[in-house]
């Protein structure tokens, strides 16, 4: 069977031209968005979008700097019974925060599994979830297990969109850089729930996952009484994986129980729409990190 | 017609600039090509290889992935800095004496990033500067030097830290006489 190559990328020292704005409010921004009709791209941290510019896979026309809107920079913060978190926080600070240490250990876990730490020092939690959709970011599992939902704004108005949807369609106003992130919204992680993420790289030494799979279960006696199973990979939509997080529920992490959820799971993937190659790889480490997530949970 | 310049003002190792950039330019730009600090290395251009690593507002930064125009009011720190008074620092002094510079593209970044680590978890053993280190390369391949002229003086900067510890407590105590009779005093106590 031949297989098409894809063509290596190749990195220019310098960058297109652009024009750069610093807005102060975050509908200035969308009124800058506005005015470049989806030729201007929003820039936090920048780690992910001046490596594709220097790729030349973008070339955005202007850049609308984050930096000085103010209402985009507070810290992660326990509202009522959901956690804020500004998507201008950086990866860092996400990896930090004592808050989503205790109650969103899984986001902290995927943020950790992403870049090094000089990048995670300069990305954001915003700049990671808008990653194209040929490229979903390794940390949407860990949103969609968390029930996130994102508040996205445009110059019509404001709406919430679960991380599940976003990562679909729903998301895509925002990537084509028409819309913004204003907030992301989480579940608090109960006392009673466990939770792993698991991430499996294309090669030692490299931060880009291949698969990934993040599993939040709530044990009564040993027993997993209720899981949530979420995964992403380079070849499909990241999606919540209901019928595997099921096949679990009532064991005890048998081992014919793990193989059965994991085809189960590698059968929600293809599902989701992996390529019939791409699925194959999928199956292997997918099936892979989700044993080894429910074993840790378990553990 | 090309874009309009940013005007920026920012500090690099204490020193405030003021200048118009090009928003295309990054901070390794700035600092090289602007600044003359040629001290901090262009490598890969994409945030993997850190021989461009600088610290920006204390925390480590790829500067081939900033912009120019981000920098305005910010503070950086380049390897330039790290030395005070023509003193080497305790970690440049570290890198010397165990032999981790090969052919030295990689250390201005290497130190940096043990700056970081060094102000960040002063007690850190092997294992979290290894974890830490992970976004620089060596191209020859000198790890374990690195490694070890960086835990070295985690090792030592804890034992100093311990030493200031011991010499409050002591001082202290010899202030309110609560000193060694004292504290047998109390020992007899319970």
């Amino acid at each position: 069977m031949q297989t098409q190559k894809r063509p290596a990328r190749v990195y220019c020292s310098s960058l297109k031209p652009f024009e750069y704005f610093a807005p102060g409010s975050v509908s200035e921004a969308l009124g800058i968005l506005a005015r470049f009709k989806g030729k201007a791209r929003l820039v936090a941290g920048g780690t992910g979008l001046v490596v594709e510019m220097r790729a030349r896979e973008r070339a955005p026309e202007a850049l609308v700097s984050l930096r000085c809107v103010k209402e985009l920079g507070h810290a992660p913060a326990l509202k009522g019974a959901r956690i804020v978190i500004s998507p201008t926080t950086t990866l860092s600070r996400v990896a930090a925060s004592e808050l989503l240490r205790e109650k969103a250990p899984l986001l902290v876990a995927a943020a950790l599994s992403i870049g090094t730490c000089q990048v995670r020092n300069r990305a954001t939690i915003g700049g990671s979830v808008c990653r194209g959709r040929g490229r979903p970011p390794d940390i949407a599992p860990a949103l969609i297990a968390l029930g996130a939902a994102l508040r996205v704004k445009d110059r019509r108005g404001e709406r919430l969109v679960p991380a599940g949807d976003f990562f679909g369609d729903a998301g895509d106003p925002v990537r084509r850089g028409e819309a913004m992130i204003v907030q992301l919204q989480l579940a608090p992680q109960e006392e009673d729930e466990r939770s792993c993420f698991r991430k499996q790289t294309a090669c030692p030494g490299t931060d880009r996952g291949v698969a990934s799979v993040a599993v939040r279960a709530t044990l009564s006696r040993g027993v997993i009484a209720r899981a949530t199973v979420a995964a992403g990979g380079t070849s499909f939509t990241p999606a919540r994986m209901k019928r595997a997080g099921e096949t679990i529920e009532g064991s005890r992490g048998e081992m014919e129980t793990l193989f059965k959820a994991a085809e189960v799971l590698a059968d929600e993937v293809c599902a989701a729409g992996a390529t019939r190659p791409a699925a194959g790889l999928a199956r292997e480490l997918l099936a892979a990190c989700f044993i080894r997530a429910v074993k840790e949970v378990l553990a | 017609m090309s874009p309009a310049k940013a005007h920026v003002a920012f500090s690099v190792n204490a020193v405030s600039y003021e200048m118009d950039v090009e928003p295309s330019w990054t901070l390794l730009d700035v600092l090289r090509d602007r600044l003359d600090l040629r001290g901090t290395k262009r490598g890969c251009g994409r945030g993997e290889c850190g021989a461009c690593t600088v610290l920006l507002d204390g925390e480590s930064v790829n500067a081939c992935l900033v912009l120019a125009p981000e920098i305005d009011g910010r503070e950086i720190t380049t390897i330039e800095g790290v030395g005070k008074g023509g003193a080497l620092h305790p970690l440049q002094k570290a890198f010397i004496e165990e032999g981790a510079i090969q052919c030295g593209y990689c250390t201005p970044g290497m130190v940096m990033q043990g700056l970081h680590l060094l102000a960040r978890s002063p007690g850190a053993d092997r294992e979290q500067v290894l974890e830490e280190m992970s976004g620089n390369l060596c191209c020859c391949g000198g790890y374990h030097k690195i490694a070890t002229a960086v835990a070295r003086t985690a090792a030592e900067m804890r034992q100093e830290r311990i030493m200031m510890i011991k010499e409050a407590v002591g001082r202290k105590n010899r202030k309110t006489g609560a000193g060694k009779g004292a504290a047998r005093a109390q020992g007899r106590k319970r």
